[in-house]
């Protein structure tokens, strides 16, 4: 054990499964899926016409300000979600707090739809003035600075950017900063909305697109479905949690990081492995105690083989005792978002004792042989449980959440 | 036609990746031509060609002459879809 030990104390997340984490939560356990044609693009030129888009989302239903209500999607996407997940926390911050508490986001591709829309008009149109506001509104860090000023958050706040990794490398290196001092509450997760033509077109350009849906671990998996939308944690010492009698979700236990060093697109064998390896060491717990994986779980070839054996080589002899589920057949590859709302999703898991499944799964792939949750949610106490992400480039994140005992332990 | 067709896809291999080496007969594998660099070879082929290899058939290629053989069945799938006008029955009764 290193430093102090952290616990999630409030969620909030936005996504194609509902506007709020209760309607993502229970979506999960229905084994609901938000994938569908996408309407926020014209999707008449695409070979991949789904995805899994925030459905009816009004800026100004949330936004008086209008300064915010300029922001880019992205950043509009945090900023909800951060209220959501601070009153959700119960927390009362004072002064003193706000001076300890840390904001860290992660995002794949800042405010793409913000610029892409500037570009259009810039290039396409000959309009060469600029807006002002575009470039506060669209930078990578505009949500992490949003939360920051609304709550008057003035500890350490920054943004990462690993691709698919993203929002896991924020909350890791958020409740680092918690468990070693560096903060007494954190803010953490991650946004994305990137439903452009020219970005979809471009995921085609990589034939990793399902042309119809996300069927993680399937012997019909025909590649990943895009999403958008964002997830928020609150984060807190378990100590301080415990002794205002907060509600509790489950303690964050381990992080883990490495890179493949390797391929660009092409994952390894070893660089999941060591970041899963490294996250139960950090936790300073063993495989024995791993119940659940909530598993990165694209959907495609080049994923969910490799992953699977990854996950299989790190658990040896107890690997038929550990689900492993794929949430993304519900909630899309939301690229930035994506780590923040699996790990909503497993610290929700962890807190109910329920295992949400791999939907759209008819049947289990040869090649991924482990217990991958087919379609319908499980009952189970859960006593570990881990959230892995793996992103283009080889960059690996893994989460490790803990249950705990509401008496202490 | 045939001739012409593996010339330009394999010179399209040969610059990308700076070996003069690919023959028809040479596989993916054997110089160390990985699954992006077909992807990213298969998008300048498409643009060459004015052609559209779907996913599927993008994945299951291994060889040049296996490219080479799927470029020519897309040509001539689109010579069926788009009759060249002059040539169409249709168009020739038109012209009169």
């Amino acid at each position: 054990m290193h430093g102090r030990r952290v616990a999630v104390t409030g969620v909030g997340a936005i996504s194609a499964l509902g506007p709020d984490a209760t309607a993502f939560w229970d979506s999960l356990v229905a084994g609901r899926s938000g994938i569908r044609a996408i309407e926020s693009v014209d999707h008449t030129t695409l070979k991949c016409p789904n995805g899994a888009e925030v459905h009816g989302f009004v800026a100004a239903d949330h936004f008086p300000d209008r300064a915010q209500q300029g922001l880019d999607r992205f950043a509009q996407f945090a900023l909800v979600t951060a209220r959501e997940a601070i009153a959700d926390s119960g927390l009362a911050w004072d002064d003193t707090l706000r001076d300890r508490t840390a904001v860290v986001t992660g995002t794949g591709n800042g405010g793409t739809i913000s610029l892409g829309d500037n570009y259009e008009r810039f290039y396409g149109q000959g309009n060469h003035r600029m807006p002002p506001g575009l470039i506060p509104s669209a930078m990578a860090n505009a949500g992490a600075s949003q939360v920051s000023m609304e709550f008057g958050f003035r500890g350490p706040t920054f943004t990462l950017s690993t691709a698919c990794a993203s929002s896991t490398h924020a909350i890791g290196h958020a409740f680092w900063l918690v468990r070693n001092g560096g903060a007494d509450a954190a803010v953490c997760g991650g946004s994305e909305a990137l439903f452009t033509l020219p970005q979809l077109k471009a995921w085609e350009a990589l034939r990793v697109m399902s042309p119809d849906t996300c069927r993680p671990f399937s012997r019909q998996k025909s590649g990943m479905i895009l999403g958008e939308g964002g997830a928020m944690l609150v984060l807190e010492p378990l100590d301080s949690a415990r002794r205002r009698g907060a509600r509790i979700y489950a303690e964050l236990a381990g992080f883990g990081m490495s890179a493949d060093a390797a391929h660009l697109t092409a994952p390894s064998e070893d660089g999941p492995l060591r970041a899963m390896q490294a996250a139960l060491d950090d936790a300073s717990t063993t495989t024995a105690d791993v119940d659940y994986i909530n598993a990165h779980g694209t959907g495609t070839p080049g994923n969910d083989p490799n992953e699977i054996r990854a996950i299989g080589r790190l658990l040896g002899e107890h690997a038929e005792q550990v689900a492993v589920s794929s949430t993304k057949s519900m909630h899309g590859h939301a690229i930035g978002a994506a780590g923040a709302l699996e790990a909503v999703a497993t610290a929700l898991a962890v807190h109910h004792g329920v295992i949400p499944p791999t939907a759209n799964l008819d049947e289990v792939d040869p090649e991924c042989p482990l217990d991958v949750v087919p379609n319908q949610s499980r009952t189970r106490s859960i006593r570990t449980a881990l959230s892995n992400s793996f992103a283009f480039g080889g960059l690996n994140a893994v989460l490790v959440f803990r249950r705990v005992d509401p008496a202490g332990d | 036609m045939t001739d012409q067709v593996e010339e330009r896809v394999l010179s399209i291999f040969r610059e990308k990746f700076h070996k003069p080496e690919v023959t028809i007969d040479s596989s993916f594998a054997e110089l160390g031509i990985d699954s992006l660099d077909t992807i990213e070879a298969l998008f300048e082929i498409e643009e060459e060609f004015g052609i559209s290899i779907p996913d599927d058939a993008a994945r299951s290629l291994n060889t040049f002459r296996e490219v080479v053989a799927g470029v020519e069945k897309l040509l001539a799938e689109q010579r069926i879809a788009n009759p060249p006008a002059a040539a169409g029955p249709d168009a020739a009764e038109e012209g009169r």
